[in-house]
């Protein structure tokens, strides 16, 4: 057998690529923090969890759920998910006295916006947890798209 | 089966020139644009934003420090044994993806380019931890170090 | 001197089993990858602070064709509706450059703000290029949380939010006048020279109540602001 059961190689190979592991951290780092292509810092919003439009009809069913409008007053003015309340950053004092007149502590959140390659959704989310420290908020999935696919 | 005597130590060298010459190539690769890797990484969707962001920085260096390590006879040990780690690591990604029907670019060679996904892929992928763990097998390196626990000249 | 792996004796079997497996593995080494994408961009990450109070932001990704034959650029889709982005055209020669700029308008958002232009190119189209745009946007004060609440039957305790103020800006805060009836409001300063707290408590949790506390913030500088902080008792 070319190799016996001795653990030396195996030990050694391990502290090598330990080193190798601690040797391209530097190296990494300065990847991050310089390189013109550098990736985006994971933010917090990363951990802002998604629902999809079939899991918040499903929590619906069991508690009222509050929906959030996030697009431009004249989108939600023109049709919206029936109950729903406008929230937007850009007249975020009065969406916060809409949001306190129609919310119930507890009551979990869906906010939307027109689909998935707008983050205004996940930003009026964000925002709703900062300043409400309300932790039981959702970005729909598929936002306002979704909504029509279901109720054409 | 019977192979020529200086076969196998020269096709284990050929092995150990061919996977530094491919961990070196997909590295380099990689560094052009980490951005491109982090997000190929994310798109497989099997490790949390933070880790995909920790994964795509470091892995390209740890693939250069591999290729280095390779050709660097103190350190070839290490070098197939990283081999082995990076390549089971991007077998398990790949092989998940592939599994789950996910269709994302491969981020093999770096985010833009477009591999997809395939079965050949995946099975492509299983290769790289085989041929390292082959040549770890195989290391003449090894002896060394038992010759020299037991007092031989190397 | 001599490779070691040479000189070694190797045992008859290990020789026996080298040969054709390595012979497979090698074979089935992958060919060479794609071509990457022809448009090279000098950066595709910005970091900035905005400036206190400033309405937007303007950024410019410059970028070139470094490929061989024309690109047209043919989608460029923003993250969000705040921001834009303009190109002084579409079709790009081997070696031109061009500017993409991009205007991010802030509205009312605030704190760190991660926004991506996404770009597609004749060339590419199934790999657009993603610029991001991380922008902090300072705020002249922060108010947490802006809503307390009681539930009907709770204990009538005092709950506070935290009212800190951007320590770069000389800041008044004073209560604006009496809160609505049903709950006591008190402001208290923080060591610290320029952080406040507000005490809220309800007189009482028996019934129902939607009330509203409003803070006058006076940033030197700045215009000042009349803020809500609202208490529910439901």
């Amino acid at each position: 057998m070319p190799w016996s059961a001795s653990p030396g190689p195996l030990r050694r190979g391990a502290r090598q690529a330990a080193a190798l592991l601690l040797l391209a951290a530097l190296p990494a780092g300065l990847t991050g923090w310089l390189h013109p292509r550098r990736p985006a810092w994971p933010g917090a919003d990363e951990i802002l969890p998604q629902i999809s439009l079939a899991d918040a009809l499903t929590l619906a069913r069991n508690r009222p759920v509050l929906w959030a409008d996030a697009r431009r007053p004249e989108a939600f003015a023109a049709d919206h998910i029936p109950g729903a309340i406008n929230v937007t950053e850009a007249d975020w004092e009065r969406s916060l006295a809409g949001f306190v007149g129609a919310w119930r502590p507890g009551q979990p959140v869906v906010v939307y916006c027109a689909g998935d390659s707008c983050d205004t959704s996940r930003s009026v989310a964000t925002r709703l947890r900062r300043d409400l420290k309300v932790t039981d908020v959702y970005v729909l999935k598929g936002g306002w798209e979704a909504w029509l696919r279901l109720h054409p | 089966m019977a192979a020529p005597a200086p076969l196998g130590p020269l096709l284990h060298a050929g092995a150990r020139w061919a996977l530094a010459a491919v961990l070196l190539y997909a590295g380099g690769a990689k560094i052009l644009d980490p951005a491109g890797f982090v997000a190929a990484v994310g798109n497989y969707q099997l490790v949390p934003a933070a880790v995909a962001y920790g994964i795509g920085l470091l892995v390209p260096w740890l693939e250069i420090g591999c290729a280095a390590a390779l050709l660097a006879r103190p350190w070839r040990l290490g070098g197939w044994l990283l081999a082995f780690l990076l390549g089971a690591g991007f077998a398990v990604f790949v092989g998940s993806a592939w599994l789950r029907g996910l269709d994302i670019a491969c981020g093999c060679f770096g985010g833009a380019a477009q591999a997809p996904v395939t079965a050949g892929a995946a099975l492509r992928t299983l290769l790289y931890p085989a041929v390292a763990a082959a040549g770890f097998w195989y290391e003449p390196q090894r002896s060394a170090g038992k010759a020299a626990a037991a007092g031989l000249p190397p | 001197m001599i490779p070691h792996s040479l000189l070694s004796p190797r045992p008859a079997l290990h020789r026996r089993r080298a040969g054709l497996p390595w012979l497979i593995a090698l074979s089935l080494l992958p060919p060479a990858p794609s071509a990457r994408g022809a448009l090279s961009w000098d950066t595709l990450v910005f970091d900035r602070v905005a400036a206190l109070g400033a309405p937007s932001e303007d950024f410019t990704f410059h970028f070139r064709n470094a490929g061989s034959a024309p690109v047209r650029i043919v989608a460029v889709q923003t993250s969000c509706g705040c921001t834009t982005a303009a190109l002084a055209k579409e079709i790009y020669a081997p070696g031109e450059s061009g500017d993409l700029r991009v205007t991010y308008r802030f509205g009312g958002q605030v704190g760190a703000q991660e926004k991506t232009v996404t770009v597609t190119t004749s060339d590419a189209p199934d790999a657009p290029t993603v610029l991001v745009l991380h922008v902090q946007i300072p705020e002249l004060f922060t108010i947490s949380p802006r809503l307390l609440w009681w539930s009907v039957g709770d204990a009538p305790v005092e709950k506070q939010a935290d009212v800190a103020v951007n320590p770069a800006v000389k800041t008044a805060v004073t209560l604006a006048a009496a809160p609505d009836p049903g709950i006591t409001a008190r402001l208290v300063a923080r060591q610290d020279g320029h952080d406040f707290v507000l005490i809220l408590q309800p007189a009482s949790t028996k019934e129902v109540l939607r009330a509203r506390v409003d803070l006058r913030i006076v940033p030197e500088g700045f215009p000042a602001q009349l803020v809500s902080v609202y208490a529910l008792v439901r």
